[in-house]
């Protein structure tokens, strides 16, 4: 597959606005995703991980300077709307019927609907779910999709906290990463390209219980412009993985 | 245009019947197989529970289990001897698992949570993350094959199982795999019938797609898996896969039939086919006054008036997230044995739906079936297969 510019980034968590640009700080933020980018009526009855996958797109789709109304999206969670099942089976459990908006918002690609709504937004969009390889699967969607069609699209990465009474219940917060990756090379350009999407046993995977754990270092990788062979998974077998490699004019 | 990939092998279950035979024969003999729900709720429908119960996992894969892990292995026991060849001819690392479902293992957590409930602790083997997330099946499906590729689930709501076929073709024409074992499967649960109620689109009857008086769908369970390869003796061949996105609003379609209109005709496009190609059109019917009219709109927009469409879930009801993988397989029957199932109980049609939906099995030499799913989110896919 033909190489992919990483254009811009975007992240989210409780208290923490965003990654601010290349420099690996972080920026103090509110508790809730802010999703200033899309009107607070299509917001209602969505779930933290909607909101904050839909605040980590637009921080990419900001920072590369691109539409929110064309470009394309894979979302990807390994646990999705879990706050929202929950919270239907105990609306179940005291009413017998749940609420039609918390229903209609509990499918795995809510995030990806709602984005294309509130940006009329009729580009290619998926919903992925995997466990250990999460995020190389993401990015492998995106991948295959970009070396056929080229043009850009946004991988995001989004976890939410379990819930309670769910065993593992706020074990890890939430979280939101979005990738703006692009299959074209721009004239004069300067950043993070990335190559050769495989499994290499002999790269370390990458220890954590999150699903999204490996694009911390992804996201690290492309603020930061370090270069090398990152491990994009949590699978001990024989993890997938990609080059890093950093363009200079 | 797209290389067109064979599909070597396919399994399906339903309502219909849990093995791939049963189900193919109870379509052919026009069979309904909606019956009163075995979960107890607090209105009337009927639905498309699966017949008998299915066999419990092997004591190596029992962390697995799940109504749509037991799905999965049922439909992988039919198709195993083809996974096996697959590994084989192309390496355990080059073939690839996606399925579709939108369900997943919810039913799991739905017993699990009633279980705390009333004892206060959690059933000792309930796992988050291997019974109830919607990757379980795929990893599932994996181990049980020794497949290395790349695995994951899309979940699409109930596009997802058809949008597996174009991610399976990106794949392998990108030269990351060589083979894919795709589908979808999804299991009845108390959420989605109580879900689908909150939005009186269920039907106390048995459903009755593109009929005059129709009332609303009813849901189903099962699933259907197929090996995808590079080249092979395909019994069909995939030639193309339409995506689209109405951009429009989370649960209804948009009016105009427009992302309905865009899947089928880019699927065509991909295919280099014309539409009077097309022999016979699968139609995602589900049997809401609203869904039935815009998509029959979008069909004769693209097709005209003459191309025999039929909607099977008044035979299987509505799988959801298996629902393309289940109607490609009805796709795949039309072409491998030359007939058309029919339309269950839409006669009288509705004068509204002006295209020509079949009401009776009918034998027709089909070269080219189309299949729609439309989901939630307005996320449409079209799933077109061939005669090789």
């Amino acid at each position: 597959m033909r190489p992919l510019y990483a254009h811009g980034c975007g992240f989210w968590t409780p208290g923490i606005a965003s990654w601010s640009d290349r420099a690996g700080a972080l920026r103090t933020g509110p508790a809730e995703p802010p999703c200033e980018a899309v009107p607070s009526r299509q917001l209602r009855g969505t779930s933290v991980v909607t909101r904050a996958s839909i605040e980590a797109l637009a921080q990419a789709v900001r920072e590369a300077g691109a539409s929110l109304a064309s470009v394309a999206t894979v979302f990807g969670s390994e646990l999705g709307e879990v706050q929202t099942a929950v919270g239907l089976l105990a609306q179940i459990r005291a009413e017998g019927i749940p609420s039609p908006m918390r229903f209609k918002n509990s499918v795995h690609n809510t995030a990806s609907g709602t984005a294309s709504i509130a940006w009329e937004n009729k580009s290619f969009s998926t919903a992925v779910a995997a466990g250990g390889d999460l995020v190389a699967m993401c990015i492998l969607e995106a991948w295959a999709w970009l070396d056929l069609h080229g043009g850009d699209a946004v991988v995001t990465l989004a976890e939410e906290e379990i819930p309670a009474p769910l065993p593992g219940a706020r074990s890890y917060p939430s979280v939101a990463f979005a990738f703006y990756l692009s299959a074209e090379r721009p004239a004069r350009w300067e950043g993070v390209r990335l190559e050769a999407l495989r499994r290499d046993p002999a790269v370390p995977t990458v220890v954590g219980d999150h699903a999204c754990a490996p694009a911390f270092a992804l996201l690290d990788a492309i603020t930061l412009r370090r270069a090398g062979t990152l491990s994009l998974s949590r699978d001990p077998y024989a993890p997938w993985c990609v080059d890093v490699r950093v363009d200079a004019v | 245009m797209f290389p067109a990939y064979p599909i070597t092998a396919w399994s399906v279950c339903t309502a219909l019947g849990v093995t791939t035979d049963e189900t193919v024969a109870g379509l052919s003999e026009g069979r309904s197989g909606l019956r009163a729900p075995a979960l107890a709720l607090p209105f009337e429908t009927v639905c498309g529970a699966l017949p008998s119960a299915l066999d419990a996992l092997a004591p190596s894969f029992t962390q697995y289990d799940s109504p749509v892990a037991r799905i999965a292995m049922r439909l992988y026991d039919d198709l195993s001897g083809a996974v096996e060849r697959a590994a084989a001819r192309w390496g355990a690392d080059r073939v690839g698992v996606i399925l579709g479902t939108s369900v997943g293992g919810l039913a799991v957590t739905e017993e699990a949570l009633a279980t705390l409930a009333a004892t206060g602790v959690f059933p000792r083997d309930y796992d988050l993350h291997k019974r109830h997330s919607l990757h379980a099946a795929v990893d599932l499906v994996a181990e049980r094959g020794g497949l290395r590729g790349p695995r994951y689930a899309l979940s699409t709501a109930c596009s997802s199982s058809g949008k597996v076929f174009a991610s399976a073709q990106r794949l392998l024409r990108a030269g990351v795999v060589d083979a894919v074992v795709v589908g979808g499967v999804d299991s009845l649960c108390q959420t989605t019938l109580r879900g689908f109620h909150a939005l009186s689109v269920l039907s106390p009857l048995p459903c009755r797609p593109f009929g005059l008086d129709r009332e609303g769908m009813n849901l189903g369970e099962g699933g259907a898996l197929f090996v995808v390869e590079r080249e092979g003796d395909g019994r069909a061949l995939l030639l193309g896969v339409g995506e689209s996105a109405d951009a429009f609003h989370m649960s209804s379609p948009h009016p105009d039939g427009e992302g309905a209109r865009d899947a089928m005709l880019r699927a065509l496009a991909q295919a280099g086919l014309a539409p009077s190609q097309v022999d016979h059109v699968n139609a995602h019917g589900t049997g809401t006054p609203k869904n039935d009219a815009i998509e029959a709109h979008a069909l004769r927009e693209v097709f005209g008036e003459a191309v025999p469409v039929v909607s099977t879930k008044g035979a299987t009801g509505h799988t959801l997230g298996a629902a393309g993988a289940v109607e490609a397989a009805f796709a795949l029957v039309a072409l491998t044995q030359g007939w058309i199932p029919p339309s269950l109980r839409a006669a009288p049609l509705d004068p509204a739906v002006n295209v020509h939906v079949n009401l009776a099995r009918r034998d027709l030499a089909c070269r080219a079936v189309l299949s729609n799913s439309f989901g939630f989110g307005g996320s449409n896919v079209s799933v077109l297969l061939g005669a090789p």
